[in-house]
């Protein structure tokens, strides 16, 4: 007993050297931007947050100064792939941790260039988490973290709640997890939200297009991104704009909307794609002019045309452009026998794409239209 | 070994330093103030009567003893003996027997000095205090009665549950020169043979001088006396030791005692206070879920935050980053060293008010709470989190029905807490293999010690860390191996509750 | 003559037998066997991960059957089998390369855990205190004899429950639709998966080792076949999630899917369930290498009695702390995987229907001598073999 007792104090001396990670002597980096300058060169800034910043409370005036690292940001010129942290540690006066990293920006150029190296090497690192976002910014990415706003929580938060918030509603859901399932996936093109900054607020402007690893077009506004939304998901808070004559608008808003996709001749050379997307929602931005007869005649049936109509548009452009963001291949594939995967980037354009939109309009507010 | 050798000699010295005859006897104990020993003169018998003054009853000396010698039939011992209105007189001649009945308050008797020929005539002073209501297992429900430090006292308190003549006492001596009254108490016929058996054996085994307690006796009759987890519940309750008899268990009580040792115990029964089985069966489940998770919190709190705040800072959720950070950064030490500071700063509080009088006590732990808490803090020692933790923590412990598991459950803290600093939350799993491991090789009296968990045996679960209501209890533990297994008939228990309705308003 | 039974104090009840075949089948192998399934077969990985777990309940019936038969002659497990079947001197020798096959299981296990800590929790772990300090613990376990080792694998099995039901996080987003198109593979293809697939259920075969420690075998058969079942079900489950969660395209990418999948789970007290997942993994290992090591070190009694368990058990774990520090490379923990689960997979599927067969050889062998012998009405030695059954 006593043996053993001796034995295992030795071996807690003799393990004593791991290295800690002690949460206030540690910069905990929660943003990195990739600004791409040319000639595989990257400009990269990362920011911590400063915790210490605004006073200890607590402390009671004892006046003592914080001990918590203090770094808010720096940037770095690189080449594609490197990692930050390790590459701005210089500049760090403490361990420059990456683990809860929340937000990783892209600027354009980078996104044109493509950005195989750095994505490989997020999905290498088991130190990071998957539910962080990844976004495109318009415009510098450095210039997007070190600029001042109106509020004043610290920067990764803001556009991780940004980007948050408007997944609920109207923007599709995408995060690292999703953003890799689709970039390794076979028959899929990943995507990622915009962002940009506007003086002292930062918007979140659309979604843009892979084709495998590069920037091939983008979609602007919520209500392009409405449309997107229906045909990769089923979702609940969203709003849909529709204009039935000159400035006169509706605004649906979603309860709930589902998709649902067949298939036929998979393996042919042109693949037969129905898609049904029923909507449930309310209108609660109508016209003082309508009724809630109109509703349930005209304006539903002129939305369901409307939609029907923006959605072909989208997909024609996509199967044009021969990016699938839809997974319109994983779809083809799980619906398909012997699928031939070979062939299907060259079918994929003339693929003959069918929608349906079923809209049911529940509501119409609380007040009698005169 | 040497020092073997010596001891066994003293103890020889001692035997031979033991009085060989009556006169030897008293003759030592002549020289005690309160040892009366004179001739009785007067009278038609003529005697010796020796007895100690603060050992025998007075007033029944003066009232039931004195006044027969005076009795003109008295001629002999013999004579006494069958006049004296006091029972389990007896005659005899053996040194050993009056010089301990002497030393247990007895009138000795004798026709001449030297005559090693004696009646004994127990006049025994039964000084204890009142029976009063308990006080470190107070309960809000039930009977309010707690045992005293009088042996015959607390078995009457017993007798009074179980009036049945299965109710088996059975009484031993134990400690060569104390020779204290041990009692077995168990209920022949529900309690297993085997474990009377165990525990006579193991108390006939010990090699000791003198016993004062019954909490020291659990120590010495443990089965792994080198675990700090305590292997047999000690109780100052009646009614539970009544209970744990009803169930098939053995009971030790000791003279002097204020306690019943209850053998054999899981570690479950630990954390059950009586209490809950006086209350409705969903808020006595609901209040053993929330003790279990107490003792959970209590060991695993501040070694997580310390392997969290050391190693993972991963899993520390973003929204409560800021806060953890705000609050650690000022202290100038490491998270384990500030943790360790403040388990001593409650370690001593908690020290502090169990030594000292109840009423300084309170302000101790109103001092201690308050003021070293707070100043602690705004001196930049430790963080308030961590207060947070560290106080929640000792509450969690407190909760512990048993203040001696409560003890255990503060102590395990430690090796956790270094274990975390070592190797972050591996540490605290191995340290946690390491005690579950001693906790599964662990037996009380030969049963397993976490037994409803391992080995797995449901019907015992329903009395663990939940309770079924009493309808669905119908066996006694099988733990305990009981010569009666049914404590009711289960089906008879069904009809009485009635009979489903057959329809509403019915 | 020798004791054939176990001490009903040294046993444990049949209920057992589940824990202990599924703690011995679910090990390290659950986190990473999905790329290595779905690599051949796809979506349909789910289809070999079924079809082996519902050999391996043959497989248990032969071995049932075999112990079953044995309890007539000896002591029913391998060790004594060997001695019987071929004569203590090759019998010895076979039970010595079982032996070194369950040591390098034990080896297998404890290097892969450890790769896994060092990967994701504690990059500078190091591998000497923390294989001796965990060697201590499974020392203390196992000196505690079966009993103790049982009691590991029931909690582990308790700790567990939570730490599945996590996965049905994954529900919510699930792409239901990456197992469309259903059996849409060749047989051949499904065939080079199941081949793959083979470390993930060996450790049933442990039976052989316990079987004299279960009280009333006859209903231990039940829960045998249970245990099989429990395992089968927590593969299957796992290999759907790994499919449904990730692309197949990003699943080949992934080492530890399960542990990637983790990844992305949150609480609100916690971030990041796979540190957790990981480090709770442990509970699982215990047991696990307690059952080899007893294994082992019973082997080497059993075939050697003049050493006692109890100083066969340090020298094994002596050199399970010096492997586990000595290999330190990937290429040989890989080509020991492979060689082991190569052997694994001849002694499930061969040589436990050999062992059947040769048990049945001889019991023919030994019933013609034995009518023989009735004939003469002599043979003491028979009438012993008699009374003894």
């Amino acid at each position: 007993m006593k043996k053993s007792l001796v034995i295992i104090m030795m071996l807690m001396l003799l393990s004593g050297c791991i290295e800690d990670n002690i949460i206030d002597d540690i910069l905990m980096a929660e943003a990195e931007g990739y600004d791409y300058i040319g000639n595989n060169q990257v400009i990269g800034t990362i920011t911590t947050p400063n915790y210490a910043q605004g006073g200890v409370s607590g402390s009671g005036g004892g006046g003592l100064p914080a001990t918590a690292s203090m770094m808010s940001s720096a940037t770095t010129v690189t080449y594609d792939g490197r990692s930050l942290a390790e590459n701005l540690q210089p500049k760090g006066q403490k361990k420059i941790k990456v683990g809860k990293l929340r937000i990783m920006l892209f600027n354009e150029a980078l996104l044109k260039h493509g950005f195989e190296k750095t994505i490989h090497f997020r999905n290498q690192d088991p130190e990071v988490g998957r539910d962080m976002y990844l976004a495109m910014v318009d415009g510098s990415t450095k210039d997007l973290l070190t600029a001042t706003y109106q509020t004043a929580i610290p920067i990764s938060r803001y556009v991780y709640d940004l980007i948050f918030q408007n997944q609920q509603q109207n923007f599709p859901k995408n995060n690292l997890s999703t953003f890799l399932y689709s970039y390794y996936g076979r028959y899929a093109d990943p995507m990622m939200p915009i962002i940009k900054r506007e003086k002292d607020h930062i918007v979140l402007t659309g979604i843009m297009f892979f084709k495998h690893d590069k920037y091939a077009g983008r979609i602007n506004g919520q209500q392009k991104a409405f449309i997107f939304k229906t045909l990769v998901e089923n979702f609940k808070f969203g709003f849909y704009d529709y204009t039935f004559q000159q400035n006169e608008h509706a605004v649906l808003e979603n309860v709930s909307s589902s998709r649902q996709y067949v298939v036929k001749n998979g393996n042919s050379a042109t693949p037969d794609i129905f898609a049904t997307i029923r909507i449930t929602g309310y209108v609660r931005q109508g016209s003082p002019l309508l009724k809630t007869k109109d509703y349930n005649s005209t304006i539903k049936r002129g939305m369901e045309k409307d939609l029907e109509k923006q959605i072909k548009k989208m997909v024609a452009g996509f199967q044009k452009s021969g990016i699938d963001p839809i997974e319109l291949g994983q779809i083809v594939r799980s619906y398909t026998r012997h699928f031939d995967g070979a062939s299907w980037s060259d079918r994929y354009p003339n693929a003959r794409f069918h929608v349906k939109t079923k809209i049911n309009i529940v509501e119409t507010g609380v007040s009698q239209p005169r | 070994m040497f020092w073997n050798k010596r001891k066994n000699q003293e103890m020889k010295q001692d035997e031979s330093a033991a009085p060989k005859t009556m006169t030897d006897l008293l003759l030592r104990l002549k020289d005690h103030p309160d040892f009366s020993h004179y001739r009785h003169s007067r009278g038609s018998f003529q005697c010796w009567i020796s007895f100690f003054n603060s050992l025998v009853n007075v007033e029944s000396v003066h009232r039931d003893v004195l006044p027969f010698l005076y009795d003109e039939h008295v001629h002999s011992l013999s004579d006494i003996q069958e006049r004296i209105p006091v029972e389990k007189v007896e005659q005899t001649t053996d040194l050993k027997t009056v010089q301990s009945k002497l030393m247990e308050g007895s009138i000795i008797i004798q026709e001449r000095e030297d005559s090693p020929k004696c009646l004994i005539v127990p006049t025994v002073l039964r000084e204890s205090r009142q029976v009063e209501p308990p006080e470190v297992e107070t309960s809000v429900f039930g009977p309010k009665e707690s045992f005293v430090e009088a042996l015959d006292t607390n078995i009457s308190l017993m007798r009074k549950h179980i009036p049945i003549p299965q109710f088996t006492i059975e009484q031993m001596r134990i400690g060569k020169i104390s020779n204290t009254r041990v009692c077995i108490a168990y209920i022949d016929g529900v309690a297993s043979k085997e474990n009377v058996n165990t525990v006579r054996q193991r108390l006939q085994d010990l090699e000791l001088d003198h016993l004062t307690d019954t909490s020291a006796l659990s120590q010495l009759v443990a089965d792994n006396s080198h675990s700090p987890f305590p292997q047999f519940i000690d109780t100052e309750r009646p009614d539970r030791t009544v209970n744990a008899l009803y169930e098939g268990k053995v009971a030790v009580l000791v003279d002097g005692s204020p306690n019943a040792l209850m053998l054999p115990t899981t570690i479950i029964e630990f954390f059950i206070a009586f209490d809950d089985y006086f209350i409705s069966w969903y808020i006595a489940t609901f209040t053993r879920l929330l003790r279990l998770f107490a003792v959970a919190f209590s060991v695993f709190s501040s070694p997580m935050y310390v392997a969290v705040l050391t190693y993972h800072y991963q899993l520390i959720p973003i929204d409560l980053l800021g806060s953890l950070i705000t609050s650690r950064s000022v202290v100038p030490f490491s998270p384990m060293a500030e943790a360790l500071v403040l388990e001593l700063m409650i370690e001593l509080l908690r020290e502090a008010g169990a030594r000292l009088p109840t009423k300084v006590g309170q302000t101790i732990g109103i001092v201690g709470g308050i003021v070293i808490g707070t100043a602690s803090v705004q001196a930049g020692l430790t963080s308030n989190v961590l207060l947070i933790l560290i106080g929640m923590s000792a509450l969690a412990a407190f909760t512990t029905p048993s203040y001696r598991m409560g003890t255990t459950i503060r102590f395990i803290r430690f090796p956790f807490i270094l274990a975390a600093q070592l190797w972050g939350m591996l540490g605290i799993a191995l340290c946690f293999a390491y005690f579950v491991s001693h906790l599964l090789k662990q037996t009380s009296l030969g049963r397993p010690y976490i037994e409803p968990i391992y080995p797995l045996r449901l019907t015992d679960l329903r009395d663990s860390f939940i309770r079924l209501p009493n309808t669905s209890q119908p066996e006694r533990p099988m733990l305990l191996r009981p010569e009666d297994a049914g404590r009711f008939n289960k089906k008879r228990a069904k009809q009485k509750v009635g009979k489903q309705k057959t329809d509403i308003d019915e | 003559m020798k004791q054939f039974r176990i001490n009903e104090t040294h046993q444990v009840s049949p209920v057992y037998a589940l824990f202990i075949i599924k703690g011995m089948q679910v090990g390290v192998s659950v986190f990473s066997f999905q790329r290595i399934v779905s690599r051949d077969s796809e979506q349909d990985a789910w289809i070999p991960v079924m079809v082996m777990g519902l050999s391996t309940l043959v497989i248990m019936w032969i071995m049932l059957r075999l112990l079953k038969n044995e309890q007539a002659y000896g002591m029913p497990d391998l060790f004594a089998m060997h001695r019987r079947f071929f004569g203590p001197w090759i019998g010895n020798l076979f039970s010595a390369v079982i032996i070194a096959y369950e040591f390098c299981i034990v080896i297998i296990f404890m290097r892969a855990y450890i790769e896994l800590l060092q990967m994701w929790v504690f990059p500078r772990l190091p591998v000497l205190s923390f294989t001796a300090i965990f060697c201590l613990i499974v020392w203390y376990i196992v000196m505690g004899g079966f009993r103790t080792i049982t009691g590991t694998f029931l909690l582990s099995f308790i700790y567990l429950l939570p730490l599945f039901l996590v996965n049905s996080f994954s529900v919510t987003e699930a792409h239901f639709n990456n197992l469309l198109p259903l059996f849409d593979h060749s047989p051949a293809e499904l065939a080079r998966s199941f081949i793959k697939l083979s470390p993930c259920y060996l450790g049933f075969e442990s039976l052989l080792f316990f079987y004299p420690f279960l009280k009333r075998p006859q209903q231990a058969e039940k829960w045998c076949y249970y245990g099989l079942l429990t395992s089968l079900s927590v593969y299957v489950t796992t290999t759907v999630l790994g499919t449904v969660y990730f692309s197949q395209g990003e699943l080949q990418t992934l080492i530890w899917p399960l542990l990637d999948f983790w990844k992305s789970i949150h609480f609100p007290l916690f971030d990041r369930f796979e540190y957790i997942g990981i480090v709770y993994w442990l509970t699982v290992l215990i047991p696990n290498i307690s059952m080899g090591v007893w294994i082992v070190s019973r082997g080497i009694k059993q075939s050697a009695p003049v050493i006692k368990q109890k100083y066969a058990l340090v020298p094994v774990l002596l050199l399970l702390i010096l492997i586990c520090v000595v290999m330190k490379e990937r290429s040989q923990i890989d080509w020991l995987n492979t060689t082991v689960s190569r052997v694994g997979l001849c002694i499930i599927y061969i040589y436990i229907p050999f062992l059947l067969f040769w048990q049945w050889i001889l019991k023919k062998k030994e019933g013609m001598t034995h009518e023989k012998e009735l004939s003469h009405h002599h043979d003491a030695d028979a009438a012993q073999r008699l009374h003894r059954r």
